[in-house]
Parts: structure tokens; C-alpha cells; sequence
């Protein structure tokens, strides 16, 4: 650790990450806090895969990206699954599948960050319940609208960053 | 009482059994947590990364398949707080992320991510030596048992050559999944339905569909507690338009109107009814409260209609007799043995021979048998007078 993560507490920043990266982890921070989760297994590869063509094929004109970091401060970096960013380069929407047994480090320090980086929208799709659960902003509110709206083969995802979309895609 | 006194004490049961806290406690830990027990079917488990959990010997166990495709099982409890690890019933993942402190363990038990790690320098924890704990896990024939004692045969040696081999067909005749549960809540102690799926006695009285449809075939009590039983099906005794369902789609290797019941000490009943299996074991929830679990298992590949077809049967084999018929006995078993003027009930009906047709109390006994051994008592009571 670094003298300065000592000195904020056992914080981290994103160069303090090579030290704790091996091949089979991947590495997070939320505020400078280290969040590790181990690779996706081949079951979640291929959904995510396939979500990934279905939000490709959707997001015409915009940018679409699969597992690459995306650093919004030297204290928060997050890899999500899918993130579509703008003509400005920032994320817009970011697309997560449940890879952890409980959803909570997904809905908690990963929707706080989105949040805060004012990402219009974030879809969080669990693969067994086969369920999009869809954050967004209202004007007035500082975070997204809480509970998220829960979406299920059969419904259509509302436009938003994306047109309309059937959620039953992502379930095939 | 004193006419309980003239009958051998292994053909009485002090009822106390039935409810008794203390006897309650003591099962829990000299049967359930050192027998083997039912998990899941493996094809619950199909994928790297997909977990079942369940309890075992009111201790919460997860159940899943590892990135090499190895069943595992562990005790569902975070090294840290001892928090729950995993909720849910099942599911699939890459990681055990314990929901409290956010502890992270790899699908081999591995404890990979602590937050806020460094905080622990210096003070003795080492990463390495806190891993989930392991539970022993064995599969026969896609059947998924777990056992909490360290020192245990194994699952061949308690199932034995004579489950195995009955179970082979069909088991071992096509890939199979399960395409149906249920769930039953029971107000009555875990012995309640393992007596009465080993009770011939009843059958004729509480099930008049079985009286004139299953005629009664030949039982084998094996070692360990376990039995199997062989069953029929007569067509005159059938609807004729039920009767056409129930003769469609034989399992692989079984004949039009064959099956048996195989009894696995301690809570485990696996049926088949020509063109369905059903595996029913129980959740224990407290002394005199079970969950009964049922599987039913059909062939991987199965069209709608056949899967209708199967239910059929499994709704009249299965659902309709026990939710329907042995219900109300199991509950009103339960409210008897609570009696405080009534301490036994008899299980003295025939002889003790392992082998007839439908049989006597010889099969209950059979069952009070092992559960003595595994108690380490010479009655069936933990404190006969």
C-alpha cells in the first residue's frame, strides 16, 4: 500500500492496482476501496456476449465497448460488461449481468459510481431470473430512481439511450 | 402403558420421538449430520458456476459445480461474521460475494477479495488459511448427496449394490433432467412421510386409487435402513382414458406399468412410474414442521406434449395421493403423538422377514433399525422406561 492509501485509510487509487492484479481477477475500485471478482464463467461469457450483439445491434451511431475499464476518478475504476458512450466519449449507458452470487455489490458501490458520473442509464440483467432491472434519472432526483423498474421476456425495454428493445433478446 | 409393556421394545415407538426437542437436537446431529443426504439432481447444476443451497442438519450448505465442472459442496457461511453467504435457492455465478463485508470466494472456496485487505497486516489473518468450507459431495447415477462428517463411507457404500442397482434403470439409460417441482409444507416430525412411504398397511384404507390400480409388489429391505419396493399399475383399475396417458413414453429400459419406490434412510424416496421419476425428499424445518421437496425427472430433449404426459402420471402416482390423501394422516399423526396420555404406538404387524409382498411393520422396523445404530440406542426412545 501506499504511503497515501495509508494515510486515507487503507484507500486505494488506480496505481496501486498492479500490485494485487494475477490473471484470473478482475480488480475495481469505488472509492479507493479494492472490489476483486473472479473472471466470468463460460455461461455468463456467452450471455453477455450475446447481450452484447443485441446492444450493438441496437446502438447504431454510438460507441460500444465490452470490458474495459473506464476510470472516472484515480479513486473509482469500473469494468462493466457493456458500456455504450457518446459522441463525447462518455458513457451513456452501462450494462451489467449478475456474476456474484448476491446483487448487492451491482445495486450498492457500482450504481453509486454510475450514478455520480451522471450515466443516464444502467441495466443490471440477471441471466437466471431472466430480468433487466432498468436505472435512471428523473430531474430532480441526485441518484437513480430507486427501486429500479424490473423488466421480464415478454416486456419491451422503453427507449431511452437505445430505442425500444424486446427483453426477450437478451433471454434467447 | 402396560400393554405396551408385553410387546419387544423395537416394535414400539415412545412418540415422544415425534416431537421431543432433545430427540430433535440428537437426530440432527448423529443422523442427518453424518448420513449422506440428497442435494439436487445434477442437472440443477449443469453449468461451471451454478449453485443450489440447502440445509443440512440445520446447517446451511451450497452446492456447486466449479470451473473444472467438479461438484462441490460448503458450508453456506462467511469466514468473516459468519454471515450467510448465499440467499438464494439457486442460481449461477462466477463468485460467492458474502452480501454483509463483501468477502469474495472463487467457485473452489478460495477466499479471493477482501475490502479493504491491507487493514488486516500485521495481525496474524492470513488470506489463504480462511477459505468456505468444504462438504464432502458425491453424485451416483446424477444424484447429488452431501455428508457433514469428515469420517463417511461413501455414497456407493451407504447407497449399497442393491439402491444402485435398481436405480440403474433407468438412470443409466438416458440423460435426464428435472422438469417439475413442488413443494409441500408439513405440519408433522421428518419420520412421519419416511414411515409411511414404507407403510403397506395404510395403502388399501387411505388410497383407494392405489387399492384397485397398484397391485402390490415385492419389497427388499437393504442395508443402511434403505428398501426398495417394486410397483404395478392394473389397467382394469384405471379409466381407460387415463390408462392410454399413463402407458406413453416408458422411460428408457422400463415396461408399460413398471416402477418401483427405492426408501433411502434417512428422508429420501425415489419413485418410478414407468414414463416418470420422482425424487421427494424433505426440508426439516423444526421438530414437528418438514417441507416436503419433490423432483420429477424426464428425459432431456422431452417435446410439451410428453412432459404433459409425464405430469399426468406424476399427478396421479405422486401429487394427488400424497397432497390430497396422506396430508391430512401426516398432520393428524403429528396432533396424536403429541398426546400426553398415549406414549407408544405400535409397530409390531408381522414378521421380520426382508422380503415379500407389500409387508407388515417389518419395514417400519427396518427403518427404527438404523435410526437406533445411527442414535446409538437399544429402544426406539432416547429414554424408554
Amino acid at each position: 500500500m501506499t504511503p497515501a492509501a495509508r494515510a486515507s485509510g487503507y484507500l486505494l487509487t488506480v496505481d496501486d492496482l498492479p500490485r494485487y492484479a494475477k490473471p484470473d481477477r478482475r480488480l475495481e475500485l469505488v472509492d479507493g476501496h479494492l472490489f476483486v471478482s473472479a473472471l466470468e464463467t463460460p455461461y455468463l461469457e456467452r450471455f453477455i456476449a450475446n447481450a452484447d450483439r443485441v446492444v450493438r445491434g441496437a446502438a447504431r451511431g454510438l460507441d460500444v465497448r465490452t470490458n474495459e475499464p473506464i476510470e472516472f476518478d484515480p479513486r473509482n475504476l469500473l469494468i462493466p460488461d457493456i458500456a455504450v458512450l457518446g459522441e463525447d466519449h462518455l458513457a451513456r449507458l452501462i450494462v451489467e449481468v449478475r456474476s456474484d452470487s448476491t446483487e448487492r455489490y451491482a445495486l450498492g458501490p457500482k450504481r453509486m459510481v454510475y450514478s455520480r458520473a451522471r450515466i443516464a442509464e444502467y441495466w443490471f440483467l440477471d441471466p437466471r431470473a431472466s430480468s433487466v432491472a432498468v436505472l435512471r434519472f428523473t430531474a430532480r432526483e441526485p441518484d437513480y430512481v430507486w427501486p429500479p423498474r424490473y423488466f421480464h421476456p415478454g416486456d419491451e425495454l422503453p427507449a431511452g439511450v437505445l430505442p425500444a428493445l424486446a427483453v426477450a433478446q437478451f433471454f434467447g | 402403558m402396560k400393554s405396551a409393556e408385553r410387546i419387544p421394545v423395537e416394535r414400539v415407538v415412545d412418540n415422544r420421538t415425534y416431537w421431543d426437542p432433545r430427540v430433535f437436537d440428537l437426530e440432527m446431529e448423529r443422523i442427518f449430520a453424518k448420513a449422506w443426504v440428497f442435494a439436487c439432481h445434477e442437472s440443477e447444476l449443469r453449468e461451471p458456476g451454478d449453485y443450489i443451497t440447502i440445509d443440512v442438519a440445520r446447517s446451511p450448505v451450497i452446492v456447486n459445480r466449479d470451473r473444472s465442472g467438479r461438484l462441490r459442496a460448503f458450508y453456506n457461511t462467511c469466514r468473516h461474521r459468519a454471515s450467510l453467504v448465499v440467499k438464494d435457492e439457486s442460481g449461477h455465478c462466477s463468485s460467492f460475494r458474502c452480501p454483509y463485508h463483501f468477502w469474495v470466494y472463487s467457485l473452489e472456496g478460495e477466499l479471493i477479495g477482501i475490502p479493504e485487505e491491507s487493514a488486516y497486516d500485521d495481525t496474524g489473518f492470513r488470506k489463504e488459511e480462511f477459505p468456505l468450507v468444504a462438504v464432502a459431495c458425491e453424485s451416483v447415477l446424477g444424484l447429488v448427496f452431501v455428508n457433514l462428517s469428515p469420517e463417511h463411507e461413501s455414497l456407493e457404500d451407504w447407497l449399497g449394490k442393491g439402491v444402485i442397482d435398481v436405480l440403474r434403470t433407468p438412470l443409466e439409460n438416458g440423460t435426464f433432467e428435472v422438469f417439475n417441482r413442488k413443494k409441500i409444507d408439513v405440519k408433522a416430525n421428518w419420520k412421519v412421510w419416511g414411515e409411511n412411504s414404507r407403510d403397506g398397511y395404510h395403502v388399501p384404507f387411505v388410497h383407494p386409487f392405489f387399492r384397485r390400480a397398484s397391485p402390490p409388489g415385492e419389497y427388499t429391505l437393504l442395508d443402511n435402513g434403505h428398501a426398495v419396493q417394486l410397483l404395478g399399475m392394473d389397467p382394469k383399475g384405471i379409466e381407460p382414458a387415463l390408462w392410454e396417458s399413463l402407458q406413453r413414453h416408458p422411460l428408457p429400459g422400463v415396461g408399460v406399468g413398471e416402477g418401483y419406490i427405492v426408501t433411502i434412510f434417512p428422508d429420501l424416496g425415489i419413485t418410478l412410474r414407468s414414463s416418470v421419476i420422482s425424487i421427494d425428499s424433505q426440508v426439516i424445518n423444526g421438530p414437528e414442521s418438514v417441507t416436503l421437496s419433490g423432483r420429477q425427472l424426464g428425459l432431456v430433449g422431452d417435446s410439451d406434449a410428453v412432459r404433459e404426459d409425464r405430469k399426468l402420471s406424476w399427478l396421479t402416482w405422486f401429487n394427488n395421493p400424497v397432497e390430497l390423501e396422506d396430508h391430512p394422516i401426516f398432520e393428524g399423526q403429528q396432533r396424536g403423538v403429541s398426546s400426553r396420555g398415549v406414549r407408544y404406538s405400535i409397530i409390531a404387524r408381522g414378521r421380520d422377514t426382508t422380503v415379500g409382498l407389500r409387508g407388515d411393520d417389518n419395514r417400519l422396523r427396518h427403518f427404527w433399525v438404523q435410526w437406533r445404530e445411527m442414535m446409538g440406542v437399544d429402544a426406539n426412545s432416547i429414554d424408554p422406561q
